[in-house]
């Protein structure tokens, strides 16, 4: 009796490496890697283009300057250099 | 060079100077501060505030359409008379008497305190000059209307201090600035304006937008033509022309007009611009 239940409990164990090693090979089969899946969560591709939300709070908005270039239109006979500015026109 | 900064103006401001004192920046340091006290209109006892409250004076008699006249200081005289000014000049579009629309609007007091809730939008103000008379050494409102002077005050003061500190100086009154003479080099003082770097000489420039001074609902940019916080596609101008003054005013004006319209309108006026 005590053989015949430490037999099954051996082929009991047996029986579930093998099943494990079945049911693991499947699922990769079944799931290859593909580079085109999407990124999960999903990126944001049009946050340049949403219009700045105003704060709940009276902490200043900031611009979607940072992600819009502007559309600078100059005047013959101005100069732009390479040097740093030593100041800055700005909104306040 | 000497240079200088601080605070004030609801900014920071820069002073910059080729064979200027420290004194002298620190004199202009101060008279700014003067003035801002003064034309604040955070600060009751302001004299922008008193006359603005003088429309609502006794001598306001029922039946008259204005307060009574006030007597006002030379400089709160002249910046009346600019504002005028910028009335004409920009079509209606730069409006100092839409103080009652943004104070509606939530913008009721010093902006580091927070918005208060919106109350109903007054109707459009009328044209500038059917609210606001000025005389010499005087001014008058018609009743309930309310002056502010804005980024005007701003524009005129850095026109102001650049020419009384010297031939070769820059002020930046938050953002609002006035490059007088070559700088260090001769060729021009190097300012940020948009991703660029420019010399300017004899030359100022100055920004408008409702990215900043903004909450939930609602920003500082009244468009005079409604009434309440302007609807532009544009975000943030900069012009550089040849006062401060003139900058924040064709500043303000192409924001409003928005992207289809503001080049037409500054291609004339402007020797350049930056629209974000």
């Amino acid at each position: 009796m005590t053989m015949d239940r430490a037999a099954a409990l051996r082929a009991g164990a047996a029986l579930f490496a093998a099943a494990a090693f079945v049911g693991s090979a499947s699922y990769v089969v079944a799931h290859p890697k593909n580079d085109a899946a999407p990124l999960q969560p999903p990126a944001e591709t049009d946050l340049a283009l949403r219009t700045p939300v105003p704060s709940a709070t009276a902490t200043p908005a900031r611009s979607a300057r940072a992600t819009l270039a502007p559309r600078i239109t100059l005047a013959p006979g101005v100069k732009p250099t390479v040097l740093p500015g030593i100041t800055f026109t700005h909104v306040s | 060079m000497e240079s200088l900064k601080f605070t004030a103006l609801g900014g920071e401001c820069e002073l910059f100077g080729v064979d200027v004192s420290p004194a002298a920046l620190a004199e202009g340091e101060a008279w700014v501060r003067r003035m801002d006290q003064r034309l604040t209109r955070f600060n009751p006892w302001s004299e922008l505030s008193r006359f603005n409250d003088s429309a609502f004076t006794p001598r306001s008699e029922a039946g008259r359409r204005f307060g009574g006249w006030v007597a006002v200081s030379r400089d709160l005289e002249l910046l009346l008379r600019e504002s005028l000014r910028a009335y004409v000049e920009s079509d209606g579009l730069v409006h100092a008497g839409v103080l009652p629309a943004l104070r509606a609007a939530g913008y009721t007091r010093d902006f580091d305190a927070g918005p208060t809730a919106p109350t109903a939008a007054p109707p459009a103000p009328a044209p500038l000059p059917e609210l606001l008379e000025v005389r010499h050494g005087g001014a008058r409102l018609v009743k309930g209307a309310a002056i502010d002077l804005g980024g005007i005050a701003k524009g005129w003061m850095a026109d102001r201090l650049a020419e009384h500190l010297g031939t070769n100086v820059l002020v930046n009154l938050a953002g609002d600035l006035f490059a007088r003479g070559g700088g260090e080099t001769g060729e021009g003082w190097p300012v940020g304006f948009g991703d660029k770097t420019l010399l300017l000489k004899d030359m100022a420039a100055a920004t408008s937008g409702t990215t900043k001074r903004a909450w939930t609902g609602g920003h500082h940019l009244i468009d005079p033509r409604t009434g309440v916080p302007a609807q532009s596609d544009l975000s943030e101008v900069s012009v550089f022309v040849s006062t401060a003054t003139a900058a924040e005013i064709y500043a303000k004006v192409a924001l409003l007009l928005g992207s289809r319209d503001a080049p037409k309108w500054l291609e004339s006026r402007s020797q350049g611009w930056s629209l974000t």
